[in-house]
């Protein structure tokens, strides 16, 4: 029985599958917001990554084609372990949805008219939105440490949220930016 | 066989163009599930409605239910494997040559500008959610300050500033915090 209880502590597939199988579960509302849980997950509590390569893991899974939280699984999973990795990970943050659209289709058809199913899912957005603006606190708080950060980050909301401009455009814009900053900079990064 | 193999593909080729995820990917889902004859605009409403309503990705959802309501479950397993098929060969792809350049010139530049953008998007990410958990209509008809409450939604704009307060004071974790905020929005609606 220990024996079992160790195994799932410290076996790196099966921790990659339940890490990436909870986020799959929790995704409601958008992309967007599994990245509490993923930051949550990865940086604090397994250390499988730091906070920038967190935000390098964002930024490629937007710019690539595909379902956001689908390109973070995978992106993790390979950067940790591989192919093998990357398979246990996509395969766990794809099968809460698989299970639970063919368990709702099969027995429960409507069960968006139910007032509690529509409150809980309501509670859940708004937890997810305070959680997302916490997480864009946190990274920023950890990562963005002079001016040019501060610029860049703040003109990347504007452009994405208010004037809609796609986000594929405005990573290109970012890569661009820091090309630039790092010639000037002979490479390296300014405190 | 062929309807799987076909399910599979048209789903492979979602999965290609389908930058952005979400609602981009649904409407192209509608498109191409005609070909299969199977899927009218009640239908397409009612997948869009099971979407939303359950957790998990809204691209993801959808290629389950269209393959689920084409083919039963193995329809399903092709359209869903199908959808995430191209993504996971180009992330692959994408990770392995960053992991070899990690240390080149080129790289190490682009994510330095990279990295502050995406702190950047996950802000945006919070309005962009915000605009449909948060708010019933948009900020920007209002006419005069007393219609604030109709477009403002009370209990969820508390839920959210309460979940970012908890979070940030006691450290309670993202998982715990959606389970009791999903649990105080059914009392309060009931």
């Amino acid at each position: 029985m220990n024996k079992l209880k160790e195994f799932f502590k410290k076996n790196i597939y099966w921790n990659l599958f339940f890490c990436f199988f909870k986020i799959g579960l929790f995704t409601i509302g958008g992309g967007m917001a599994m990245v509490p849980i993923l930051e949550e997950k990865i940086c604090d509590k397994y250390k499988w990554m730091s906070s920038e390569e967190v935000l390098d893991c964002i930024a490629v899974s937007q710019s690539l084609p595909g379902v956001i939280a689908v390109n973070m699984a995978t992106y993790v999973g390979y950067k940790k372990k591989g192919l093998a990795g990357a398979i246990v990970s996509t395969l766990g943050v794809i099968l809460p949805s698989f299970v639970i659209i063919i368990l709702v289709v099969s027995f429960l058809r409507s069960i968006d008219h139910n007032p509690y199913v529509q409150g809980i899912l309501e509670g859940i957005k708004a937890a997810a939105t305070g959680l997302i603006a916490f997480a864009a606190y946190k990274m920023g708080r950890r990562t963005l440490k002079n001016s040019f950060q501060w610029i860049l980050a703040a003109l990347a909301f504007v452009l994405v949220a208010f004037i809609g401009i796609n986000a594929v455009w405005v990573i290109l814009a970012g890569i661009l930016a820091g090309e630039i900053y790092s010639v000037i900079n002979k490479g390296g990064l300014k405190e | 066989m062929n309807l799987l193999l076909s399910l599979f593909l048209t789903f492979a080729k979602i999965g290609v163009v389908g930058f952005g995820g979400g609602m981009a990917i649904i409407a192209l889902i509608f498109q191409s599930m005609q070909q299969f004859g199977n899927m009218d605009a009640d239908e397409f409403s009612e997948l869009f409605a099971i979407s939303q309503a359950t957790p998990g990705p809204l691209a993801i959802n959808a290629a389950t239910f269209s393959g689920f309501e084409t083919a039963g479950m193995a329809g399903a397993a092709a359209a869903t494997l199908g959808v995430v098929m191209p993504s996971f060969i180009l992330v692959v792809i994408c990770v392995k040559f960053l992991n070899k350049y990690q240390e080149h010139k080129l790289v190490k530049g682009a994510f330095c500008g990279i990295r502050p953008v995406s702190v950047g998007m996950i802000l945006a990410g919070f309005i962009m959610i915000g605009q449909s958990s948060l708010l019933a209509g948009s900020l920007t008809e209002l006419t005069d300050f007393t219609q604030i409450v109709e477009v403002v939604k009370v209990i969820p704009v508390l839920l959210a500033a309460l979940t970012f307060f908890l979070a940030k004071k006691f450290n309670i974790n993202a998982i715990t915090l959606m389970i009791i905020m999903g649990v105080a929005g059914a009392f309060l609606r009931s």
